[in-house]
């Protein structure tokens, strides 16, 4: 059998992803963006560096649906979490979605104008689900609206705003971990 | 049985539930501590702590594997990201690691006495770690080897009033409606 080697140096581009050297600066908030009676949606891990902003959409079952059995016919249904979309707006009118049908076709080749927001994939059961989210591009200061949809219309769009000055300070916070980089990577 | 026997009544499945200690409250917001600590750093690799979400029964946190460009991300031996050894130590002496065979033996209802650390997640990229328990005032310390990428023992601390203020700020995603 040939010797093991370790996969090719695929790189995913720095526009989809957090510099890879760099310490973020963290924002020191967690946002609830939807809430029912018996699930909720939060962003958390807010991450901030001087090229974007990594988060997390937390999605949650109130703790009394996890006690009800699933074959239980009065057991409310579940949002399909997978199906939830991220919207955000910026106080000088943009938005960004990870709706991929408002994606340029070229995004993993090219580099787009910020501001663009991707996410890497998702998981989770119907205990909790958790998606990473990355902001290329920082947001103007002034009102930062996050938005969650659910496409087919199983819940009502339901947002939460900060002020983006939080994400610009945490950014500015951000530090290399190799400090002789002149640019992260 | 026989074939014309009338089968046993379905039970239903089994509700399984991780136990409290072992996570954070399903049902809290946490308060977040404002900080990424940088625990140790050759010219190769760098672990980092950041994620610090905080509940009044623990907190969670990302440990956090960088490389410097150019670094593989593969160890030629798969074993190597299981030997990164992580401890975290409260002022009062009382310490919680991630070494091998620390998941308590106790039932599962009786809580371990804190600190208790779990690594859920574990990489070549870190890992996802819950400690059950709150530190004390004072120093809360992050240590950290890594025989296999050379990093020696090293160390960060963290002002405990971080962690303390935040868990004060962890909230309830849905509050008691109270007495109507």
């Amino acid at each position: 059998m040939p010797a093991w080697e370790p996969p090719s140096g695929y790189r995913i581009p720095a526009w989809l992803r957090p510099p890879e050297t760099m310490i973020p600066g963290i924002v020191p908030v967690e946002l609830l963006v939807a809430r029912t009676d018996t699930h909720a949606v939060l962003v958390s891990d807010l991450r901030a560096y001087p090229t974007g902003l990594e988060f997390a959409v937390v999605a949650r079952p109130h703790p009394d649906q996890l006690h009800r059995p699933r074959h239980d016919p009065g057991r409310p249904r579940h949002p399909r979490y997978r199906d939830l979309w991220m919207e955000l707006r910026f106080a000088d009118g943009r938005t960004v979605s990870t709706d991929s049908r408002r994606w340029p076709r070229t995004f993993e080749t090219t580099q787009p104008d910020p501001p663009f927001l991707y996410y890497h994939g998702a998981g989770g059961s119907e205990r909790g689900w958790r998606s990473p989210h990355w902001l290329w591009g920082l947001p103007p200061p002034g009102p930062l609206a996050f938005v969650c949809r659910w496409p087919a219309g199983q819940q009502p769009a339901s947002g939460v705003e900060i002020d983006a000055r939080l994400v610009l300070e945490a950014a500015d916070r951000a530090t290399a971990v190799w400090p002789a980089e002149r640019s992260p990577a | 049985m026989s074939f014309f026997e009338p089968l046993p009544a379905p039970r239903p499945p089994s509700d399984y539930r991780v136990s409290a200690w072992a996570r954070g409250p399903e049902g809290m917001v946490p308060g977040v501590v404002p900080v990424a600590l940088l625990v140790a750093r050759t010219s190769t690799h760098a672990v980092l702590i950041d994620g610090l979400l905080v509940y009044p029964t623990g907190f969670d946190f990302d440990l956090v594997v960088r490389r410097h460009p150019g670094q593989p991300r593969h160890h030629p031996d798969p074993r190597g990201w299981h030997e990164l050894r992580l401890e975290v130590r409260f002022a009062d002496g009382r310490s919680a690691d991630n070494g091998p065979g620390r998941w308590p033996r106790p039932h599962r209802d009786k809580p371990p006495d804190p600190p208790w650390l779990y690594q859920s997640v574990s990489g070549p990229d870190g890992g996802h770690v819950w400690l059950w328990g709150l530190p004390p005032p004072g120093p809360l310390t992050f240590a950290c080897r890594w025989p296999a990428e050379q990093i020696p023992p090293s160390q960060a601390e963290l002002d405990a009033g971080l962690v303390l203020a935040a868990a004060a700020r962890a909230t309830s995603l849905w509050p008691d409606p109270g007495p109507s």
